[in-house]
């Protein structure tokens, strides 16, 4: 689904929406490329998100009710950009505690020492 | 910076590598100019630039498989309901019609005409079907009819209206509610002639057909919804 060179397919899979979520819900607006990057620089290059993932995700989101758009003009282009609405913003909340718990779950049966990062 | 004509190029070359939903175009347009940018930023020329990204979006197919994706992750009527769901549903449905089709005065609250008068042609059943241009399994969740000469759309049974919109096509629709938990669909329409919370007649018209040549998607897409599951309309048409 993304190209990834650190972390395996099945992890990242279900991910690609927390991390949308996450991202507009502390800048209030994005442009598809500017999310790409974005998460570029925050994973320090390891996670480069593919626009065969990125744009389902954001269409179906915005489906859904947590995304709203508005289309700007900028000169010879169009860009759209993406918000969060309030209930994306009660998924984010929900969606990060729950993967927080999910990799504390991940730790105590796989016996890692997670090795906090400052 | 990315030139004016640059831009033309690239939006004339998603075209031919089929990205054709307009609004998906300006989109990936936008994305991959600003990658254009950063890379001629770098010191690349633009052909380069553009190669290197065209490369990284994926194979031949990349962009209709992206059309395909985005569109289907963002319609909300393609329905995949397991076959036994929907064959239950048809079942009870048909029950309590029969049921309920006791009383003659009854009829008219229940779906018994078609929403066409006179002679229709059926343009596609209800059901799964193999998507035309792409290899998947779709879900038709209606019935498509035409009329040679008929384009005004008559309300299948009495109800009100519960909401006049817009679909993905651009056509209007028209949801009527009748009796708690069945609903019928007009769609495909040029003009409705109702406004929501509406009281009208079995045999009403309601609204008027975009005219054949002028659409992709030929004629009045009819629903019946029970429960909030479509079911096949087709035994409901009584020519």
């Amino acid at each position: 689904m993304y190209l990834c060179i650190m972390y395996s397919k099945e992890l990242l899979k279900g991910t690609l929406q927390t991390i949308i979520l996450k991202l507009l819900s502390e800048q209030e607006k994005m442009y598809g490329y500017e999310i790409t990057q974005k998460v570029k620089e925050l994973s320090d290059g390891k996670i480069a998100i593919t626009e065969g993932a990125l744009y389902p995700t954001l269409h179906k989101m915005e489906a859904q009710g947590l995304l709203t758009t508005e289309t700007v003009n900028i000169g010879k282009r169009v860009r759209k950009y993406y918000f969060i609405t309030s209930q994306g913003n009660d998924k984010a909340t929900a969606r990060i505690e729950e993967f927080a718990d999910f990799m504390n779950t991940m730790k105590a049966l796989l016996s890692i020492n997670l090795k906090v990062s400052s | 910076m990315i030139l004016p004509e640059e831009i033309v190029y690239i939006e004339q070359d998603l075209q031919k590598r089929g990205l054709t939903s307009r609004a998906l175009q300006s989109e990936i347009l936008d994305h991959i100019c600003c990658a254009v940018e950063d890379k001629m930023a770098q010191g690349q020329d633009f052909q380069q630039a553009y190669q290197e990204i065209l490369v990284s979006f994926g194979k031949e197919e990349a962009f209709p498989e992206l059309q395909k994706n985005t569109l289907k992750a963002a319609h909300p009527t393609t329905r995949t309901w397991p076959r036994l769901v929907a064959w239950t549903s048809s079942i009870a449905a048909c029950i309590s019609f029969f049921i309920l089709f006791a009383g003659d005065s009854q009829a008219q609250d229940f779906p018994g005409v078609a929403p066409l008068r006179g002679d229709y042609d059926i343009q596609q059943t209800y059901g799964a079907y193999q998507h035309p241009t792409y290899a998947i399994q779709e879900f038709h969740s209606g019935v498509d009819l035409t009329s040679p000469e008929e384009l005004q759309v008559q309300a299948t049974a009495r109800g009100n209206v519960q909401e006049v919109g817009n679909t993905q096509e651009g056509t209007l629709y028209i949801l009527v509610q009748h009796a708690e938990g069945l609903q019928t669909l007009y769609a495909g329409l040029e003009e409705a002639w109702v406004q929501e919370g509406q009281a009208i007649r079995q045999k009403e018209f309601i609204g008027k057909l975009v005219p054949a040549q002028n659409q992709e998607h030929t004629g009045l897409h009819y629903e019946i919804i029970w429960d909030g599951k479509s079911i096949d309309p087709q035994p409901y048409l009584k020519k």
